[in-house]
Parts: structure tokens; sequence; C-alpha cells
């Protein structure tokens, strides 16, 4: 069979048994997949941007805080039903992403990291002080379904899991097209970029759009799923964390590495750091500092270079390659 | 008179932000390293201080030169075996491999410390100096003395000492350094030893003023980065400019606005500056870290 | 009409003037040698030109259209190709991903699809002589192959003028050779050229004409013959006593 015969077939395989599990498993197992396809979709959405324009965005929590509060505000406020709410929670913070580019783009550099280091919690902090739109640190606590526990497992397990599928495809569509190769080209060599023709800040301010649009989709989804949120645990430090050591773990710039990395990384927390709740941020950050060091691509990385590239030597190479 | 209170806080204010930001600016100014952990350092400051004085009873600030030598010693391991490896990185490497770092040190403090909050309760801590309307406490003004002090030693430290000239010189070029013989990675270890130091004496001097979390560092260090931009790089001035500028501002906005608006206050602050003088109220043109 | 026209163009940093009043013009087809000593300014004129910077005094005209503060790409859009002096390829793709860029970004404007572009830039490194290499990471080519992959990426951006950074920089002769009989090619396709070289065979062999950069001003513009023989050149790099020496009053 042909390459890409043998990957759609998996690919075939591996969707049917996903659509099929939430019929047989408990709602445990149900839960678990559903939060791991809500990393499989922010981690596709941060790499998008993050891994694609290299350009390192630390508060991407603040689109999927504003996503949140988009489809609660609403369901809360306007009682509008929750497709509208979705619908909003993929708009608002879109436009939100489009003004910030205004701002962020002009950043060159050292500023934009300090940039999107403060965004996250320039938002929080907005949030929480209007307290006449979003309850501020009260939070707002959404319309509860009328069904049973076990249906609403499987509604959110599958409204995240589309999405999820749904982000794969636009980032596997948007990579291979010009907008990909922009992409790249401003990650590798902005100026090189600039020279060749591309408007750089028109391609940056596409990609965080389109980045912003899946993070703040995800955001909503799940407001209405946990029922209640405040600015606390949206616009919580914690998502952006994982975001990024996820898409690094994994491999960053490619489009498997996010998806190995969530995977591989809410399958870790499940099973070993329930036990290890206290030292998970210290794990959080010395995997950083490991992958970083001496695996700056990632799981993919070693994938790609097989047995035969991983040596001792290599990461050694790695490790002295930007040393002083 | 209203006014002048607003000034004289933003003033004292301004003094513990120059002191914090001082590290900051050095690190970045000269090693073009963006610290995440500084915040961090901080707060590590800030706990040591609490030990020495929950546990040998050593008042905060006899204690800042035990804590600078403590956190120096900290930061040379720090450089040594962990920063020196990406000096020469890109700057979205570099500024991933600190965050990773600010992560284990918060994760730290939480395992050693608690996520409760402490605090240090000294005897002299509420006594101020009363002039008509206008309030000084007198922990205050002492910070804001220490902290013109320790800028003052790091000013003879760089312009007099063989080392300060090599970091002058590292921060010029790093070619051209190297060519002279000036050994790079000792000179960004002691650099960034010194940075730890002043974070820790920052860390010192806030713990008499607020209490002490795990968390504390977070939002210091965004205020570092915007004072650095303030004054300009690569300069000490500067950076107390930018120090005491932005205490005053946020002294005022907080009396307009109230407290909960500081970080997105900062926030705007930077980008005025950025707008109109993209290379801070003091800074020279070289020293600039744009692309 | 000129095809570029630089008009009193000055350009300082801080306090260095890096350029002077510089004021000449490009015909079409024309290849142009731009030299002078190390620090004269002639980067910063291609930067200018090509947008990089913006010139403090002056404008700059290219097909009639004003273009001075224009960002890079919208010059690079327009038909101005560049290469730069220290090599910029895509790092981290691969040599026909690197030339398919400029043909989906550059000066065409033609809705040209990502298809399209690997196979053009497919033939444009064919006859580069990087037919074999197609698919290596740009981190295997040698600095020949990547000096010519340069060259490629401005290409392929149909520029109708073309700045060239020193690129017989670190070639052997039978590099420098091939480039310049690659450089000739261009020519005699329809495109300007302005090359920036201190190898002084390529300079001869390929332009009609050389501008002389000194301290950030213009002191000589002419048929190389008459400018190497020009004594403010001379003064130039040699320095005042040298030319006096050589008989000149």
């Amino acid at each position: 069979m042909k390459s890409w015969q043998t990957k759609s077939l998996t690919i075939l395989v591996v969707m049917a048994g996903l659509v099929v599990i939430p019929f047989f498993a408990s709602g445990y197992i149900t839960r678990f997949l559903t939060a791991v396809f809500m990393y499989l979709i922010l981690t596709q959405a941060w790499n998008l941007f993050g891994g694609y324009t290299g350009y390192i965005s630390f508060g991407h929590v603040a689109f999927f805080g504003v996503g949140a509060y988009s489809t609660a505000i609403c369901m809360t406020k306007l009682n509008l039903p929750f497709h509208i709410g979705l619908a909003a929670s993929a708009l608002v913070p879109t436009i939100v992403a489009l003004g910030l580019s205004f701002i962020l783009f002009k950043l060159r550099g050292h500023y934009f990291v300090m940039g999107s280091l403060a965004i996250a919690e320039v938002f929080r902090e907005i949030v929480s002080n209007m307290t006449s739109v979003t309850e501020g640190g009260m939070g707002i606590t959404m319309p509860l379904l009328p069904w049973e526990v076990e249906t609403l497992n499987k509604v959110f397990y599958f409204l995240m899991l589309i999405t999820a599928v749904v982000t794969a495809i636009t980032v596997l569509i948007t990579v291979r097209s010009r907008y990909g190769y922009a992409f790249r080209a401003i990650r590798d060599g902005e100026l090189g970029a600039s020279a060749i023709g591309i408007n750089t800040t028109l391609y940056k301010t596409f990609s965080l759009c389109l980045s912003a649009l899946f993070v703040g989709i995800t955001g909503g989804i799940y407001a209405y799923w946990i029922t209640y949120i405040e600015p606390n645990n949206v616009f919580n430090a914690q998502i952006s964390i994982l975001m990024l050591v996820m898409v690094y773990l994994g491999g960053r710039g490619t489009i498997l590495g996010p998806i190995l990395g969530a995977s591989v990384l809410e399958l870790l927390s499940e099973i070993f750091w329930v036990k290890f709740l206290t030292i998970h941020t210290a794990i959080l950050g010395i995997m950083i500092v490991v992958v970083v060091l001496f695996m700056p691509g990632g799981i993919m990385e070693l994938v790609t270079r097989g047995r035969a590239g991983i040596s001792w030597q290599w990461f050694k190479q790695n490790l002295t390659r930007y040393k002083v | 008179m209203y006014v002048l209170q607003i000034l004289v806080n933003g003033i004292l204010q301004g003094g513990i932000y120059a002191i914090m930001a001082m590290g900051f600016s050095l690190v970045w100014g000269v090693m073009l390293v963006l610290n995440i952990s500084h915040g961090a350092l901080i707060m590590l400051g800030a706990y040591i201080t609490f030990w020495l004085f929950s546990l040998f009873g050593i008042d905060p600030f006899f204690g800042i030169p035990i804590v600078m030598a403590i956190m120096f010693g900290v930061g040379a391991v720090l450089q040594k075996y962990v920063i020196n490896y990406v000096a020469r990185a890109p700057v979205f490497t570099t500024a991933i491999l600190t965050w990773g770092l600010d992560l284990l040190f918060i994760n730290l403090a939480l395992v050693l410390w608690s996520p409760n909050y402490r605090s240090i309760e000294v005897g002299y801590g509420g006594k101020a100096l009363v002039l008509g309307e206008l309030v000084v406490p007198h922990v205050r003004v002492l910070i804001l003395g220490i902290s013109l002090l320790l800028t003052l030693a790091l000013h003879l430290f760089i312009s007099r000492t063989k080392t300060g000239r090599a970091i002058r010189a590292c921060r010029m070029s790093v070619y051209g350094s190297r060519i002279v013989g000036v050994n790079i990675g000792k000179t960004y270890i002691i650099c960034f030893a010194i940075a730890a130091a002043l974070a820790g004496a920052a860390g010192s001097m806030l713990s008499v003023v607020q209490t002490i979390s795990p968390f504390m560092g977070v939002q210091y260090l965004f205020l570092c980065f915007v004072i650095c931009t303030l004054g300009g790089l690569g300069s000490i001035a500067g950076t107390l400019v930018g120090g005491i500028t932005l205490g005053i501002i946020q002294s005022a906005a907080t009396a307009i606005l109230g407290p909960g608006y500081t970080l997105a206050i900062s926030f705007g602050a930077l980008l005025l500056i950025l707008m109109v003088r993209p290379y801070g109220i003091l800074g020279r043109e070289q020293y600039e870290t744009g692309i | 009409m000129a095809l570029l026209r630089i008009e009193n163009v000055s350009m300082s940093f801080g306090g260095l003037q890096a350029l002077s009043d510089i004021s000449f013009e490009i015909a079409e087809r024309e290849v142009v040698a731009l030299i002078g000593p190390n620090g004269a300014g002639k980067t910063t004129l291609m930067n200018v030109i090509n947008g990089v910077y913006s010139p403090n005094k002056g404008r700059i005209w290219f097909k009639d259209t004003q273009i001075t503060d224009w960002p890079p790409h919208a010059v690079g859009r327009v038909g101005i190709g560049r290469t730069f002096q220290i090599e910029e390829p895509f790092k981290n793709m691969t040599t026909l991903e690197n030339i398919a860029v400029g043909f989906l970004f550059g000066a065409a404007r033609r809705k040209v699809r990502v298809k399209g572009a690997l196979e053009e830039g497919g033939e444009i490194l064919r006859e580069l002589g990087l037919g074999e290499k197609l698919h290596l990471s740009v981190n295997q080519l040698t600095t020949g192959e990547r000096k010519r992959l340069e060259l490629g990426k401005a290409l392929s951006m149909r520029p109708d003028l073309l700045l060239l950074d020193e690129v017989m920089a670190g070639l052997n002769h039978r590099e420098i050779e091939d480039m310049i009989n690659f450089v000739k090619r261009v020519h005699q396709s329809g495109v300007s050229v302005v090359i920036i070289e201190h190898v002084m065979k390529a300079i001869m062999a390929v332009s009609e004409r050389v501008v002389v950069l000194h301290h950030g001003s213009l002191i000589a513009d002419g048929p190389p013959e008459n400018v190497v023989n020009d004594r403010r050149v001379i003064e130039a790099y040699l320095g005042p006593r040298y030319a006096a020496a050589r008989g000149f009053r």
C-alpha cells in the first residue's frame, strides 16, 4: 500500500475507535478523553502561531478566557442559545486578536515576548474589574442542560472531538498553502521573508487571529462543560503553560508534534501526577529546560531522526550549539 | 498636599521598583537575555529573608547582605550550568528556558513554604514621619535609601573594577571582548550573580512592606521590563529614573483608578513609551534590543 | 525612462553619516557595479533602496513610482529583488521550498499556487546547478551552493532590478566563473543588475558602468576603465600618498 493509503486507513480506524468509545467506556474515561481533545485543539492552535511563525506567545490563554466569557455572557446576560454563544466565542477572541496585532506586532523580539506574557494577566485584571458585565471574581454560572450525566459526557466529548478534527484539518490545509510558507519564512528569517515580498505583519496577524479563533471556541465549549467560570480558572496561566510545554515536547512547527505532546502529557498527568500534584509545575519546568537544551525539536525530531540519528553526541551538539 | 502625597508615595515606591529592575536590566542589557525567572528570584529573596527572620530572628534589613550572598551563589550556579548554554540563542529560546526555570522556582517555593501567605512584622513597621498632612513611612525611606546605595555600589563596580569593565565590554561587543581576552562565560556568571543578588535584596525589602507568596514575583517581572524600557536599556541611571517614573505613574493611577489596574497601567505606559521614544527615556540607540 | 532613480539620498545613524547626498540613475537592462572601500555605505545604500531603512533625506523612484518609504515587502513585490551579504536562507525548509517562497510572494503578483511554485522553483534550481539538491535541507549546502540559492531566491521573485550584495564572496575560482556567467545570463534576460563586489575580475567582466562610494559619498560614476584610473578612486582605496606617487596631481 502506498504511504498515504496507510495513513488514511490508520486515521479512519482511529477515528472510528474514538467515535465508538464513549458508548462503551466509563464516564471517567470519556471525560478524560474530552480533556485530551481540548488540549489537542489548544496545542494545535498555539502551534499554528507559535510553532510556525516562531513568535512564542506566553499569554495565549487570554483568548481562551475571552472565548469562555463571550459564551458565558451571551448565555447568561443576553439569554442567547448555546450555538450563538459558541459563535461569539469564535468571533470575539478573533477580533481581540486583530486589535492586539496592531499593538503586539509593532513590538519586536524581546518586547513581543514580554507583551505576550502580560496580555493574559492584563485581560484577567480587566475581566476581574468589570464586575457589572462579568461578575468579576464571583464568576458566572452557566445554565445547566436538562440532560443526564451520561448524555452530557457524550455531548461534550463529541463537541471537543469534532472541534479537534476541524482544527487539525484547518492546520493541515493552512500549513500546506502559501500561508504556511509565509509563516515558516517568517520564523526562519524575518528580514529575508520581508525582502522576498512577504508582508510579515499581515501574515503574523492572520496566524494569530486563526489561532485565537480556535482557542476561543475551546474556551466557549469549556465554559459550558464546566458550568462555572471565573477569571482565575479561565485566565489561568497553567493553561498557557500546558499549551507551551505540550507543543515543545511534541515538536513545534510540525503537524503531529502538538498532537503527540498533548496526548503524552495528558496521559502522564493522569497516571503519575495525581500522586505528584505538588511538584507538577516543577516537572513541567524541568521538561521545558530539558527539551530546549537537548532536543529542541521535541519528540517529532527524535522520530524523524530515527535510531541512527540519535546519539549522545547529537544531544551534546544541541546542548552546546548556543553555548557562550 | 494630596498631590504631594501621591508624588512622595511614587518616589518611595520607585525606590524599590528601581532596585528590582536593576538586576533585570543588567542581564538584559549585557547578555541580551530576557530572564523570565527574575520575579522568582525576587520572591526567593523574600522567602530567605522570612526564614532568617522567623528562624533566627534576624531583622530583614540586616539580613540583606546575607540574602545577597546566598542569591549571588544561586545566580552563579544558574548561569554557569544552565543559562550559559543558551546565551547565544535567539531571544525566544532563552525566554522559554528562563520561563521553565521560573516554573521550577515557583513550585519550589510552593513546596518549601506552602501557598499560604507569610508576612514579616517588624516593630518599627508602622512608624512614619508626619509633615502636616504628608505621611512618610520610615520603612519606605529606608528602602529608598538602601536602593540608592546599592545603585551607587553597582555603578562604582561597573565603572571602576576590572570585572565591571569586562561587563561593559561584553555589552558593547561580544566578539570584540573575546578578541581582547575577556572570558565571556565567567563574565556572564558574575553578571547574572550580581543581578540575582540585587533581586534578592529587592525581595528582602519587599518582604517588609507586603505579604509574601510564591506568586508574588510574577507581577514584578513585567514591571521590571517596563521600567527598563522606560529608562532605556544599558543605563543604570536610566533604570533608576525609570523605576521612579513608574512609581509615580502607579501612585497616581492607584489614586485615580484604584489598585486593580496595576498591570494594565504598566502595559499602557510601555506602549506609549515605545511609540514615542523607542529607546526609552535615557537609552542609547545601540543598546536597543529590537530585531 | 530610468528604471531606478536615486535623488539626493542621505542616511545617518545617530552620529554616523552613512550616506551623503547620493544621486544616480539606473536604466533598464543595465549592469552597474557598486564599489568602494569597506564602510563606504554600499550595503546601506542597498538597504535604503530595498526598504530596510528609510532615508533621512532624498527620494527614490522605481519605474516612475516613488518608493522612498516603502517597506521591504512592497519594494520586493514591485520588482526589486536582492541578496544579502550574509546569506539568509530559510533554515528549516528544503532548497526547493526556499525558492518556491520567492515565486509565491514575489513581483509577479500572479496567482501562483504552491504546486506551480514548486515546479518553477525546480527549474531555476536546475539552471543554477542545484538540481540534485532540491529536497535537501539548506544546512547541507556548501557556501557556493548557498550563494546560488540566494541568487535563485531573488530571481524567483521575477524582478526587473536585481541587487546583488557580494554574491562572489567566499567562492573559489571555478564558482566565480559560474556566477559571472549566470549574472550575464540574467542580464541578457532583461533584468537590470546592481552588483556590490570586491572581486575585480567579476566587476570588469559583467559591468558596463561602475559607481564608487567613499565615506558615504559618490565619488565616481562611469565605465570601468575610466573609473579604475580615476584619481579619487585610487586615493580612496590606496590612500593619497600612493595616488601622488603614481603621478597624479
